[in-house]
């Protein structure tokens, strides 16, 4: 019961407070209405990309036109231009495309992404969306090589198949023709070309008589020869005989030889008929070879017919096989690297500097200052202000704006030593970026402080308990936050709320100082923003001061007699008009009520006087009863163990009726 | 007669539909303990706060007499407290219902803020302290965090800090509301000491008996207007004209008593502490009538008393009127 009431107390305490019931129910809904609204968009980061191509390679234009369709795309004909821009988020990134940019085989191809890594998450996004693009378009010419690849492949898959039915039908006519092969040699074989061993010695008799009758043709020479040796000789005796031995020695001779050359023809004649018979056999054997010839001649014939057709289907073959080689050799790309990676994409930081805490310091900065002002100077004023000193403070002849300035300056002070604490703490890290531009640098966080600190006070000056200060201030804070770039980038949200966010206090600040810290930018460059920023601190002091005027003259317009009553009840217990704040009173007034009076009292008021008798008179078991309890019994249990108390009250009541007495005697 | 220090001519004062201050005329003298007495919700509070500028009228205005060098020779010069918001806040030191300091610096830090605030010397400031501290009897609890006081304590603290710039008048708004009588009467012994110190005071209590004894003169604020102005004799006899009859008998059947009664001549009956309170404007008339009706009602009379009216009965006099 207990538990459920003290919910109960807490949700009235909770919905009387107006402010709080705008921090807690509106104040989320309204935060959700507006980043639900803001971020209500279907479309991409828009993002502005900046390239730099140094030929305008239909590549190039192929994907300058894929990232148009996203993005806003902005050619820059020098690299530096480029970057420049993206250093003051104007682009947001900066894609270089090499020169000559083109798919060839062994051709490297890098385009390089710049972006800044200090807008941390604007950065991966960008990275996410243009490679997301230009890996779209990669993709595409990946896929055109490999469809090229596929292409000839399959013409070679087809080219294949019919050289397979060529080379199936040679090898049926190559079987073929090895049959014919077999049959033609069976015939060859069957041709008997073998001549009985003979010798044929006719030859030597042949030349015996050949010798012979050169030996006669000789002799009939030699004889003729001395015939007419003689004939010329005649004059001598010897002559006569000379011839006629002559003579007769020829014919000797050619008696001889004639005998012997008689004997060898016969010889020759029997030798010429065995000749004539191997000769006939030899004849046959040649017919027979003949026929088989002419056979073996038409099996040759069919199979140089087979094997011209085979030649044909050969160079079929062939001229496949070159025009397939000519389909691989017109691939110009090959490298398996290349086909899958077309293009390499190479993503580069535009500051040098690639440590995450550099990059994310000027929002964390931030954000603490930003959140410690608000909170830090929200209570330090609504503590002034619902502390009880605020009404002597008032009848001070001090100017208000006395207390707006030393309430900012403690706040200042504060906010500043934690950031100088913060940033010693990360000096290793932080020294070289921090001191490199300081004087900006002191200047920002001093006008970023500044703004929310005032805001903070102005947070404070409008909303009456600490409570919804606190809430509006964490409220506030989440709602610049998340129109930051902090969370989501800026350039997400829907148009019309962009251009608020890029107002957003928290994003020029904390967009001031990382250009000023990480790119070490000069103040002419970001003189608008630094001039917004102390527009802001104007503004938010001018009402301040409004604010200021108007907390003082609610705090008095209010029923002033109201507001007391409300803060005694605190501390007491009003009985009739008297207010009660201790046990002695308590017992004393509660006394003095008739019985009706007392229990119209309790009727209206038991609660009051229950919490009087738990807190201050340390009784919560009457407390408890209080309702139930008469008069009598109410003051028996209380007075208790009092004798005290009540020989106190007899000894007043005793007192004021001698006094009445001896005025009475006087009289 | 004095000049008055405050000047209050055709105040009015509404929050919304309610009328607080209607068309209030007052002079406040220099010196002198004025009480503003009402009930609660009477606007007593909001005519102080109007008195010192903090809320601005809808109608009349308030001036106050300006220690100048060019007032001389008894001719005061008077301000608007709604244009001179800067010179009256150095006239005036206002304690209010709730004390005001801060609760966590000490009681000599608050009295030198507050001296601070007011744009004392740093010399004028130790010396002030060290003054209040001493006739506040706050001495052994100067460097007591405030929040650490006793309510006594906390009252005294706060008029301490109130007086610290020594104004002229002082002004104390319900300055005994959380105190017990015997603070209660510390406090008007404090009061007391400061006036007679020359410091002019304007005040506002429940504890009405207490303000006849101690004001000059008192205001009664009734609906929205001051009903009198006066001693509080002359306001006493403005309006009790009628006497008191105080009575105890035993056994002490008052209800039967009053039953009895022929109420001829009785304005007023009322039953209060075992006690019986007739009042009538002819009390020689009913004291003969409350023996007969004792007599009758075997009652024996153990006490009476025939008074004139408190300040008290003024008040509650004029508030049961309200009422019906």
């Amino acid at each position: 019961m207990k538990f459920f009431r003290t919910i109960a107390k807490n949700f009235r305490v909770l919905f009387r407070l107006k402010t709080a019931l705008v921090a807690i129910v509106f104040g989320p809904l309204f935060v959700i209405f507006l980043i639900g609204f803001a971020f209500n968009s279907s479309n991409a980061i828009q993002l502005t990309v900046g390239y730099h191509a140094p030929d305008n390679s239909q590549l190039t234009t192929d994907f300058i036109s894929s990232l148009d369709n996203k993005y806003t795309t902005k050619s820059f004909e020098i690299e530096r231009d480029c970057l420049k821009e993206l250093e003051h988020g104007l682009v947001h990134t900066c894609i270089f495309f090499p020169p000559n940019f083109e798919i060839t085989q062994g051709k490297e191809n890098n385009v390089t992404f710049v972006v800044d890594k200090s807008r941390v998450n604007l950065a991966y996004t960008v990275i996410e969306g243009v490679s997301e693009q230009i890996g779209i378009k990669t993709d595409e010419l990946s896929k055109s090589l490999t469809e090229t690849l596929t292409s000839t492949l399959t013409k070679t898959g087809t080219v294949v198949d019919s050289t397979i039915g060529s080379l199936i039908k040679i090898k049926k006519d190559m079987n073929d023709n090895v049959n014919d092969a077999k049959v033609i040699s069976d015939d060859l074989n069957e041709i008997k070309l073998e001549v009985k061993d003979f010798s044929f010695t006719g030859t030597s008799e042949i030349a015996s008589i050949d010798n012979s009758l050169d030996d006669i043709q000789d002799e009939v020479e030699t004889v003729l020869k001395e015939i007419n040796t003689t004939i010329n000789s005649l004059n001598t005796t010897d002559s006569k005989s000379g011839i006629i031995s002559a003579i007769n020695d020829l014919n000797e001779f050619v008696f001889t030889e004639y005998n012997d050359s008689t004997t060898r023809l016969s010889n020759l004649t029997t030798k010429i008929s065995a000749v004539q018979t191997e000769l006939n056999t030899v004849e046959d054997q040649i017919k027979t070879a003949k026929e088989n010839t002419d056979n073996s001649r038409e099996k040759i014939d069919a199979l140089r017919t087979r094997l011209n057709s085979i030649n044909s289907e050969v160079d079929g073959v062939k001229s496949n096989l070159e025009s397939l080689s000519r389909d691989v050799s017109s691939i110009e790309i090959t490298s398996s690297d290349q086909i899958v990676n077309p293009i390499n994409t190479k993503i580069e930081t535009i500051s040098s500097d690639n440590n995450q805490l550099i990059s994310l310091l000027p929002y964390l900065l931030m954000l603490i200052i930003m959140f410690v002002g608000l909170m830090l100077a929200s209570t330090l004023v609504v503590v002034e202000k619902s502390s009880r000193a605020s009404f002597r403070v008032f009848t001070t002849p001090t100017k208000d704006e006395f207390f707006i300035l030393t309430t900012f300056v403690t706040a200042f002070i504060i906010v500043i030593a934690q950031l100088a604490i913060i940033l010693l703490a990360v000096s290793y890290f932080l020294i070289d970026v921090f001191t490199a531009n300081i004087g900006l640098n002191i200047l920002i966080l001093v006008l970023a402080t500044s703004i929310f600190i005032m805001l903070g006070m102005a947070i404070g000056y409008l909303i009456k308990s600490q409570q919804g200060a606190n809430m509006t201030s964490i409220s506030i804070g989440a709602l610049l936050l998340m129109l930051s770039n902090f969370v989501l980038p800026v350039e997400s949200i829907v148009p019309g709320l962009r251009f608020i966010a890029e107002y957003n206090p928290y994003v020029l600040a904390s967009e001031t100082f990382r250009r000023a810290t990480i790119f070490s930018m000069p103040l002419n460059e970001m003189l608008f923003e630094i001039g917004v920023l102390f527009a802001f601190t104007v503004v938010i002091f001018i009402l301040i001061v409004i604010f200021q005027k108007l907390a003082k003259a609610r705090y008095f317009n209010k029923n002033q007699h109201a507001k007391a009553k409300k803060i005694e009840e605190k501390k007491g217990l009003w009985i009739k008009n008297v207010l009660v704040n201790n046990e002695l009173e308590f017992i004393e007034e509660v006394n003095k009520l008739s019985k009706e009076g007392y229990h119209q009292f309790i009727r209206k008021n038991s609660i009051k006087v229950g919490k009087f008798i738990k807190k201050e008179l340390n009784k919560p078991q009457i407390a408890k009863r209080v309702r139930k309890l008469s008069q009598k019994e109410l003051l028996n249990v209380i007075v208790k163990d009092k004798q005290d108390i009540l020989a106190e009250i007899k000894k007043k009541h005793e007192q004021r009726m001698k006094e009445q007495k001896s005025n009475y005697h006087k009289d | 007669m004095q000049e008055p220090v405050f000047k209050v001519r055709g105040v009015s004062k509404a929050f919304n539909e309610h009328v607080v201050l209607d068309n209030i005329d007052l002079d406040i003298y220099s010196g002198e303990i004025i009480g503003i007495i009402g009930a609660s919700g009477a606007g007593k509070t909001t005519f102080l706060n109007t008195l010192i500028g903090f809320l601005r009228p809808d109608k009349g205005d308030i001036q106050f007499r300006l220690n100048h060098l060019l007032a001389y020779k008894n001719s005061y010069i008077y301000r608007s407290v709604f244009k001179k918001q800067s010179l009256v806040k150095q006239v005036y030191g206002f304690a209010s219902q709730v004390p005001s300091f801060y609760d966590d610096l000490t009681t000599k830090e608050n009295l030198e803020y507050f001296g601070l605030l007011y744009n004392l010397s740093r010399d004028a400031i130790k010396s002030n302290a060290e003054t209040l501290l001493n006739l506040m009897d706050l001495k052994d609890a100067s460097n007591t965090l405030a929040k650490n006081l006793s309510g006594g304590m906390e009252r005294r603290l706060d008029i301490a800090c109130a007086l610290m710039h020594d104004p002229d008048v002082l002004i104390l708004d319900e300055p005994t509301a959380d105190l017990d009588p015997m603070l209660r009467n510390h406090i008007w012994q404090l009061v007391r000491k400061i006036n007679q110190k020359g410091t002019t005071i304007i005040l506002s209590s429940h504890h009405l008996s207490e303000l006849e004894a101690l004001c000059n003169r008192v205001a009664i604020i009734k609906d929205s207007k001051i009903l009198a102005v006066g001693k509080p004799e002359e306001i006493k006899k403005q309006f009790m004209v009628e006497k008191e009859i105080i009575l105890q008998t035993n056994p002490g059947d008052y209800k039967k008593i009053v039953k009895e009664l022929s109420k001829k001549d009785i304005s007023r009956i009322r039953i209060s502490n075992h006690t019986l309170h007739i009042h009538s404007s002819k009390p020689e008339h009913v004291m003969l009538d409350v023996m007969t009706t004792l007599k009758k009602s075997k009652e024996d009379l153990t006490f009476i008393n025939v008074t004139s009216a408190s300040l008290d009965d003024v008040f509650i006099s004029i508030w049961e009127d309200k009422e019906e």
